[in-house]
């Protein structure tokens, strides 16, 4: 009876194992994510360079912020 | 530090125009049937209704990578989900896993043909050479590679849907909170945000705010206006 728990308990664990969790941040090498060839965003028009291609997010993403906007406005029609 | 791509929508400003869904339709020359993004609107017609929109929202544990059969997902090193096409064999498993229905399906083949998952990329296109023809016709235009952001998000006429980085626009979003005085309706400030290091937000949650009229229709959705 032990014996046939042991290995119904065996066979749960090989089972269980069997699930894959697929690895969901791959890391980018040789021009592929996990076997899906994709270029960095800065490849295609900037050189390679991360940090300029970062700054012009970061540019065009503080745009979104209109409040700066407003206030300069306002303090021009002062 | 690797950007963190997200989008957030400020339902307090979303008009339900729908301008969003149509910029992103005519960006990526999506078929008919596909919508990368739509609106949603809570409580339709009721006064105090909300509208928010909706499309993939770039989850950094995603159930569509964790459900897909044949692998075809994959997180960019911007935070990205993106999927290949030439992988993907239409299975619809993403669509069920999927809680904001981002998976979209042409169908334009005999027999219920799904076709390929099409879905919102953040404007950063798929697995092929970056600014060409090809990807394009896959995946759409990238223009993360061009160094701007998705253009649902750019065009947006009341600045409601923000997207970018997402430490830069949840610090937008916590301003403009703090600036009016109360938190989203349709979902907890208290839950995502902390109070803020100028104080409490004077209302949150289901209370009435402070520039609100107390008994007018406007502050009960169930109250119509006579």
């Amino acid at each position: 009876m032990k014996r046939a728990a042991a290995f119904a308990l065996a066979c749960a664990c090989l089972l269980l194992a069997g699930c894959l969790e697929v690895e969901q941040h791959p890391l980018w090498r040789h021009g592929k994510y996990n076997g899906k060839p994709d270029n960095l965003p800065q490849q295609a028009l900037y050189h390679g360079d991360r940090m300029a291609w970062m700054s012009t997010i970061q540019n065009r993403n503080w745009l979104q912020d209109e409040y700066p906007r407003t206030e300069n406005r306002g303090a021009q029609n002062e | 530090m690797p950007v963190r791509m997200k989008f957030i929508c400020d339902t307090e400003r979303c008009i339900d125009c729908n301008g969003c869904v149509t910029a992103c339709k005519n960006e990526h020359e999506t078929p008919w049937g596909v919508n990368r993004r739509r609106t949603v609107t809570i409580n339709d017609g009721v006064p105090g209704e909300h509208s928010i929109s909706v499309a993939c929202m770039h989850c950094t544990d995603a159930p569509c990578m964790a459900v897909c059969p044949v692998d075809c997902f994959y997180h960019t090193e911007d935070g990205v989900v993106l999927h290949d096409k030439d992988m993907c064999i239409g299975c619809g498993y993403c669509f069920y896993a999927c809680p904001f229905g981002a998976p979209q399906f042409p169908a334009t083949g005999a027999f219920n043909h799904r076709g390929k998952m099409d879905k919102c990329t953040f404007c950063n296109a798929g697995p092929e050479q970056d600014e060409t023809q090809e990807e394009f016709r896959k995946y759409g235009r990238n223009r993360l590679a061009e160094g701007k952001l998705p253009v649902c998000a750019e065009q947006c006429a009341t600045k409601s849907l923000l997207g970018g980085d997402a430490n830069l626009i949840a610090q937008i979003y916590k301003e403009r909170v703090e600036t009016r005085g109360y938190g989203p309706e349709l979902w907890g400030w208290n839950i995502a945000y902390d109070a803020g290091k100028h104080g409490r937000i004077a209302n949150t949650g289901e209370g009435p705010r402070r520039n609100q009229v107390p008994n007018a229709s406007q502050n009960d959705p169930r109250k119509l206006p006579t």
